[in-house]
């Protein structure tokens, strides 16, 4: 062990223990803890199997971000899939707007130190969620994924006062347009998390089952430990979440129908969560079937291949970057000290 | 200059290419290894073979992704993986066409650039080839027709390497109905076939009989009056000095008196000191009981003097190795004299299983012909006299005389050392090329030396004379041999 870090491993030790023991009281009594704030008994739910026979479309972005002296400049690009399935298979696929889409670019120049990153966040989110808005008005998909969480993050609400209020307000916009889209079409609208650090959970059973275990763990490490191949949490509304209430005030009604739960494919796969716009057609069950249909074309890396089409169509490739280089090159950045230095 | 609008493929750059020597490409359209690709620069048309070709899907990068998705139907069926798949092809730069020639490459391929297919006609232009020249085929992955320069292919000689059963006399047959063909305004060679299987002797049943003289090698006699000691040398190296002296004043006397093969054994006989007695007549006799030397030569030189036609020796039936030496060494020895003393048009000898007739190594006295057959080799070309050697062993070749064959027409090789031996031997043949040499289809070849401007992938073309069948051969002698015994025995039982 290297000098110095004995104290911070000791300590993760610590919580990695704590939290599997919290884990296995909560899988051991899984059916007589009710979660707070649930409509649903008890803690898990066994998943239905059903075979997709729908079109599931997927969005993801892509982003290639440079900060200069004195400005911050951006590309982003949305990629859209639409995959039509019979009998779980992939029958045919379609690009929107297209395999290769283009990049959109965005300059900035006064941002705060730290609202850079916030900036190019809500560019990519624009794009993403205004071509989901897109797809979902002229596919009409019978699901639509979205590549992380159905609302922005806390991080991405720039401050009152500052000059990225207006992108922020038009991402709301988007938002709502999506969500009217697809009530109105009978989509399925589901955020697919595989990196989620909410808490939503920990804090509901942090006091109903009295773990302290769970008073600082993610909502993700504890399911993963819960939850067995094949099952799903009960959900829960994504508006009693403390953290995202500034987010989703923002929203109206429409936050008040957005939930989450957390499932997992298989036994040595990792638990998801699932975010999903509650409709009359998108109740827990029906997502949960076809999201668990979704995952279980790998063995081991349980990923809704939509998902994992939309992010290879969407990711900036090397080229890409050369390009969007050569092109700053040519304006003449002033680049950051810390970029020019001869060393390291 | 007329260019294919629809481009193969785009230039790429990476790996430190383009060069003057390659250029990687992503390919468009369809492009096969080993097929010609073209690209505009400044000086002209630059002109690459496509040395490889290698195929990427960022989906299947990953053994671990291939096998995690192998449950179900696999990765087809649950992503467009499809979509990914894209290829790319490394050329090789042979050189640059404009409008006074052909030049050497001295700049690289523009990345970006459009890479197309060359129309025929420049690719020929390109290559060398010659109208009214020999067809022996098509260039590989193309449907461009290979007319060979005959006074290229055969002028500085020709070898034809290849293992067994990958096309060598097919390829071989090929060439002699393009000869066979030729007007004689185009100019025609006499052509003389060694035959070690009896494969030519076709020729005589088909289109070409009338062209076409098969001396059977049982047949074949050298006269006695061009018996000399020094050849009875070349086929006996182990008749010692005395008995040379005592067979060359023996020689002398029974030429004098137009005797024979028996009077000179009954001079030897008479005359010759009891050791050299016994040390020169056993080889007499032998010579004898072979029945090769007769009162006049069969054939007669003069018969080779028609122009366009064919001379095939079938030594099929003759089972004496010595024997059939003797007719190789004799017969290509005459030939090539008469040929400098232009009392025979210019000729081609073809030599089926040269290795065994031209070795590097071989035992002294097994070799008979080896001298011949180098000789031709190092000085024929002037005189017209041109060898077309055959072989299925490169490795036990004189390197005398596959050195002087300038055109090689190389099919499937798989042995290591022939490989080896072909790669020093043969100019132009680059580790590339050896390696495609291995994976050569039956038919398809590489044409590379003097008959052509730069290596040439050929896919030879059918042949249009009968072809003898070699599928089912093992199973027709089976059966005509269990027929033959049937009906001898019928045939015993009625004469009981």
């Amino acid at each position: 062990m290297i000098n110095g870090f004995e104290g911070a491993f000791e300590k993760a030790g610590q919580m990695q223990r704590g939290i599997a023991k919290a884990a296995a009281m909560l899988k051991s009594n899984a059916q007589k803890i009710n979660v707070p704030g649930s409509s649903e008994q008890g803690l898990v739910k066994k998943i239905r199997k059903a075979a997709l026979e729908t079109t599931v479309a997927a969005v993801d972005g892509g982003m290639l971000s440079y900060s200069f002296r004195y400005m911050d400049i951006t590309a982003v690009r949305a990629a859209g899939v639409v995959f039509a399935y019979s009998g779980s298979r992939l029958d045919s696929h379609q690009y929107v707007p297209s395999k290769n889409p283009p990049f959109e670019s965005f300059a900035w120049s006064g941002l705060e130190y730290g609202e850079a990153a916030g900036a190019a966040s809500l560019a990519r989110l624009d794009c993403e969620i205004a071509l989901a808005a897109r797809i979902a008005r002229e596919k009409k998909p019978g699901m639509l994924l979205i590549d992380g969480s159905l609302v922005p993050l806390v991080s991405d609400k720039p401050a009152k006062d500052s000059q990225l209020k207006p992108e922020y307000e038009s991402l709301v916009k988007n938002y709502s347009g999506l969500f009217s889209e697809c009530e109105k079409n009978g989509t399925m609208l589901v955020g697919f998390s595989k990196d989620s650090r909410g808490r939503r959970f920990s804090q509901a059973l942090e006091k109903t089952a009295e773990l302290e275990a769970l008073e600082r763990a993610s909502d993700l490490a504890v399911m993963s430990r819960a939850l067995d191949g094949g099952e799903r949490s009960v959900s829960l509304p994504y508006a009693q979440e403390k953290k995202s209430s500034s987010i989703l005030e923002d929203f109206g009604e429409w936050g008040g129908r957005l939930m989450l739960f957390y499932m997992k494919p298989s036994g040595t796969a990792q638990a998801y969560r699932i975010e999903f716009l509650k409709t009359a057609q998108a109740g827990e069950d029906a997502v949960a079937s076809a999201c668990l249909e979704l995952c279980m074309f790998g063995k081991r890396y349980q990923y809704p291949p939509p998902l994992i089409e939309a992010d290879m169509v969407a990711s900036a490739k090397p080229r890409d970057a050369r390009i969007f280089e050569a092109e700053i090159a040519r304006i003449g950045a002033d680049r950051k000290i810390r970029d020019d230095r001869p060393f390291r | 200059m007329p260019v294919k609008i629809e481009p193969v493929g785009i230039a790429a750059s990476g790996n430190d290419m383009p060069n003057t020597l390659y250029f990687p490409f992503l390919v468009k359209g369809d492009i096969r290894k080993n097929q010609y690709v073209c690209a505009n620069v400044p000086a002209g048309r630059l002109i690459a073979m496509v040395v490889e070709i290698i195929s990427s899907n960022r989906y299947y990068e990953k053994m671990e992704g291939v096998s995690d998705f192998s449950v179900n139907s696999g990765l087809a069926s649950a992503l467009p993986a499809q979509e990914w798949e894209y290829a790319t092809a490394v050329a090789k730069v042979l050189g640059v066409l404009g409008e006074k020639g052909i030049y050497r490459s001295d700049f690289p391929v523009s990345p970006g650039s459009e890479i197309f297919t060359p129309e025929e006609e420049e690719l020929s232009r390109f290559l060398g080839f010659v109208e009214g020249g020999l067809e022996i085929g098509s260039l590989a992955n193309s449907n461009a027709k290979a007319h060979i320069d005959m006074d290229r292919l055969f002028g500085k000689h020709l070898a034809i390497l290849a293992m067994s059963g990958a096309g060598k006399s097919h390829l071989a047959a090929v060439l002699i109905e393009e000869m066979l063909s030729r007007p004689a305004e185009s100019g025609r060679m006499g052509i003389v076939v060694f035959d070690l299987h009896g494969e030519y002797a076709q020729f005589a049943r088909g289109d070409y009989a009338k062209h076409v003289n098969v001396i059977k090698g049982e047949e074949a006699r050298i006269p006695f009056s061009g018996l000399k000691a020094s050849l009875v040398h070349k086929w006996y190296p182990e008749i010692t000095q005395k008995g040379m002296m005592a067979l060359s004043e023996s020689l002398a006397s029974v030429k004098k008196s137009k005797g024979t093969l028996a009077d000179l054994e009954r001079t030897i006989l008479a005359n010759a000191k009891p050791n050299t007695k016994d040390a020169l007549l056993p080889y007499i006799q032998q010579l004898e009981r072979m029945g090769i030397i007769a009162g006049g030569a069969n054939p007669k030189t003069v018969e080779f003097a028609k122009p366009g036609r064919l001379n095939v020796f079938d030594l099929s039936r003759i089972t004496s190795e010595r024997k059939r030496q003797m007719i190789v060494q004799f017969y290509s020895s005459r030939i090539f004299n008469a040929v400098k003393a232009q009392k025979l048009p210019p000729t081609l000898i073809m030599v089926e299983e040269a290795h065994n007739f031209a070795p590097e190594k071989g035992r002294k006295g097994t070799a008979i012909a080896k001298a011949s057959i180098e000789k031709i080799a190092r000085e024929g070309r002037k005189f017209g006299c041109c060898l077309c050697l055959i072989s299925q062993r490169p490795v036990h070749m004189s390197v005398t005389a596959l050195s002087q064959c300038n055109s090689n027409i190389i099919l499937r090789v798989t042995n290591p050392n022939d490989l080896k031996h072909i790669g020093t031997s043969c100019e132009g043949i680059d580790e590339n090329m050896l390696k495609s040499i291995t994976t050569l289809r039956t038919g398809d070849a590489i044409l590379v030396g003097e008959a052509v401007n730069f290596p040439t992938f050929l896919k030879i073309r059918a042949r249009k004379t009968h072809a003898p069948k070699s599928s089912g051969f093992l199973t027709g002698l089976a059966i005509k041999y269990e027929a033959d015994r049937k009906k001898r025995a019928s045939d015993v039982e009625a004469y009981l």
